[in-house]
């Protein structure tokens, strides 16, 4: 299934990018939706809690951009545009509870 | 309905096929079954000329017999969404691009390797590859591929009238469509 | 303190239809899963807002193997709802064109797909090389199926003829003799094919499947009968969502068909006949009762002794059908209303197994929702199943061919063609 296998690649990236990152949770995660991809907003909001549980983006803010250029050379695809990381981040190294707590967990990650 | 095999040559409407292969509801599936589509019209009855959606074993038994048979399905081999190719079969396996196609079972490319195994290829076979962008199901062909659906049906048309007229009998309602 | 923003600029793929994910842990088979392209769910979505009668022609470009199955269960499903009863001699000729597709899709599966890996081939065009006779014999068989698909359907290949109520024309009887000599070439080569197949080497494998199949009072099953299963299920087909249900599965958000209890299953000619061998026509129970064939099998890999048989089975029928064939006075029933109602729900025995369709109309009989269970999405838990216990007695294999008896466990059941073949990406992770 097309928009399946769409979907589950973007959950593997989110998991890449949170790995490469060092980054445990994203607070935003925007995508592009092209003109001629085969899904509707409302479909991807329905399916994004499943496809995305376990992954940094659970629980994240999913932002949809729709495109209406049939024409764009991604029209017929999806886009992962970017994800955003909330200040108070911690790194899968640091995953003790009481580092969240402490002045350590409060460091903010370098842009 | 099956026909009764004949020894004899075929009849002139049967020596040429043009054979559309894909699937309308997948996108850019759809491009070969468009371009025979084009085809029909500009060949004015001269040929078969035949949509083919199946598992593609079906294509050997299509084209045997023939003089000319020109194929045309979507590829994916990494070109530009529209682009083309073309390409003569001979006696050796094909390129990977033009045997990888789309999304059938038994691909164009194995059908071809299978009749080149089982000696079972018309006189000419010529495969046309329109790169196609995406398979989804549903969704209208990509603007790429689909202008590319004239250009190939022009010139897929001409091919036969060509051969046809090289070749054959004198067909006066080809000449005039020309 | 703002939000950092990661740009990423990543357009989602779609790899190959086919993919399968093994992850081994400590020589413990820890993960196995297999993706397979599912179209049904778009074609659900994309026949929203459109007429019923619609619904045969755009549910038969589902799969371009089994187009007829889709009209069936399309029909079958709406007419059920509707009220609508097709004449005898209209039920004869579905029968018929299924019969062209059972015999198209397992000579395809049986000679192209499934031999080769018996005998040491890659696949079929290699085979073709060294057994041209073998390939041949398929491609005749294949050719016979498409002349009775062609002669009813309405068009080579891709069938049309087909509607709900009915057809659009009934062919006459004159029209239809000249399949006869074509049928009985077949079934002789049909029976050729299960005792050639009754030879061929089977590893000693036994699998524990519920086997789930329609089985009908006289027939072998194809159009219509209850659902049973080989746990003592029995229910009409219209009961079939309490029973079977589709689940999240963890790790994925793909969904599995499962019973209502979570338990895999099977559905195919390995189900159709350990539920209906007794249903068997003459000529079909011969030659099986001949190569000395189990009466329920469990060993996958010998689906390809069954699927011949019901070669056998499908060209009997069709021959059978065509001596009783007299035209129907009128080609098809006409709905008259009202549309908006429920229990449009049938299920079809699809070459590849039990195919269920299910709709809701609105007063104008306009699709509101429509619901299809295809054969493969119902096998893919049990195909992993068995792959998890090929990957675990086949663990000392290299990749190449760990891939390769992977790929040979899920051709033994023939799930949607375009992962059947050679397609399989193997992403095997060893640690």
């Amino acid at each position: 299934m097309h928009e399946e296998a769409m979907l589950r690649d973007l959950r593997r990236k989110l998991v890449e990018v949170g790995r490469t990152e060092s980054v445990d949770r994203f607070s935003v995660v925007r995508l592009w939706v092209g003109a001629l991809a085969h899904t509707s907003e409302t479909t991807l909001r329905d399916r994004w809690p499943t496809t995305v549980a376990g992954t940094p983006a659970e629980g994240s803010r999913l932002d949809v951009e729709r495109s209406d250029d049939v024409h764009d050379p991604r029209a017929g695809g999806i886009v992962l545009v970017r994800v955003e990381v909330p200040p108070v981040s911690t790194t899968t190294d640091e995953r003790a509870p009481a580092a969240l707590e402490g002045p350590e967990g409060l460091r903010a990650r370098p842009e | 309905m099956p026909e009764p095999e004949s020894p004899r040559a075929p009849p002139p409407t049967e020596r040429t096929l043009v054979v559309g292969i894909g699937n309308e509801h997948r996108g850019d599936d759809a491009a070969g079954l468009l371009v025979v589509r084009r085809v029909r019209p500009l060949l004015g009855g001269v040929g078969r000329v035949v949509e083919a959606t199946g598992a593609g074993t079906e294509l050997i038994d299509l084209w045997e017999g023939r003089e000319l048979v020109v194929a045309v399905d979507a590829v994916r081999s990494g070109g530009a969404p529209g682009s083309v190719v073309r390409r003569e079969v001979g006696p050796h396996p094909l390129p990977t691009p033009l045997s990888a196609t789309s999304s059938h079972g038994f691909s164009l490319g194995q059908a071809v390797a299978l009749g080149q195994a089982l000696d079972r290829l018309p006189g000419t076979l010529i495969l046309y590859g329109i790169e196609a962008a995406q398979f989804d199901p549903g969704s209208p062909p990509s603007a790429a591929v689909a202008a590319a659906i004239e250009p190939v049906a022009q010139q897929v048309a001409s091919e036969v009238r060509r051969y046809l007229g090289l070749h054959g009998p004198t067909f006066p309602e080809v000449l005039a469509d020309a | 303190m703002t939000d950092r923003t990661i740009a990423v600029d990543y357009l989602a793929r779609v790899e190959g239809e086919g993919a399968l994910r093994v992850r081994i842990h400590d020589r413990t088979v820890e993960e196995v899963e297999l993706r397979i392209f599912e179209p049904p769910r778009f074609f659900e979505a994309f026949l929203r807002g459109r007429s019923y009668l619609e619904s045969p022609d755009i549910t038969a470009r589902i799969c371009g193997i089994c187009p007829v199955a889709y009209q069936m269960s399309a029909c079958h499903a709406l007419e059920h709802g509707l009220g609508l009863r097709v004449t005898p001699a209209v039920r004869a000729l579905r029968r018929m064109l299924y019969c062209g597709e059972w015999i198209e899709s397992h000579a395809l599966h049986v000679y192209l797909l499934h031999v080769p890996d018996f005998l040491g081939y890659p696949d079929a065009i290699r085979m073709a090389k060294d057994h041209p006779i073998l390939v041949q014999r398929g491609l005749r068989l294949k050719k016979a199926g498409n002349a009775i698909m062609t002669a009813l359907g309405g068009r080579e290949i891709h069938p049309v003829n087909v509607r709900v109520g009915g057809f659009y024309r009934c062919p006459s009887r004159e029209e239809l003799e000249p399949l006869r000599p074509v049928l009985e070439e077949a079934l002789g080569i049909a029976e050729e094919t299960v005792r050639f197949a009754a030879g061929l080497p089977f590893p000693a494998v036994e699998e524990d499947y519920e086997f789930v199949a329609l089985r009908h009072p006289e027939e072998y099953p194809m159009n219509e009968g209850e659902v049973v299963s080989s746990r003592g299920l029995r229910i009409p087909a219209t009961r079939f969502e309490e029973e079977f249900r589709e689940f999240q599965v963890p790790h994925s958000n793909a969904l599995h068909s499962m019973r209502r209890d979570g338990g895999s299953y099977l559905v195919g000619p390995m189900a159709r006949y350990a539920l209906n061998r007794d249903r068997l026509l003459p000529r079909a129970d011969a030659v099986a009762r001949e190569v000395g064939l189990e009466p329920v099998v469990r060993n996958p890999f010998r689906s390809v002794l069954v699927r011949s048989v019901e070669i056998v089975q499908a060209c009997e029928e069709a021959l059978r059908l065509l001596d009783g064939y007299r035209p129907p006075e009128r080609p098809f029933e006409v709905a008259a209303g009202p549309f908006d109602v429920p229990g449009c729900a049938a299920a079809t025995e699809a070459p590849r197994g039990l195919l269920y369709h299910r709709y809701q109309l609105d007063a104008t009989g306009l699709i509101e929702e429509a619901k299809i269970v295809a054969p493969t999405s119902q096998n893919q838990k049990r195909i992993e199943d068995d792959l998890r216990e090929v990957v675990t007695r086949s663990l000392e294999l290299d990749d190449a061919h760990l891939t390769d008896a992977c790929e040979r466990a899920i051709r033994n059941h023939d799930p949607c063609i375009s992962c059947a073949t050679h397609f399989l990406t193997l992403d095997l992770a060893r640690d």
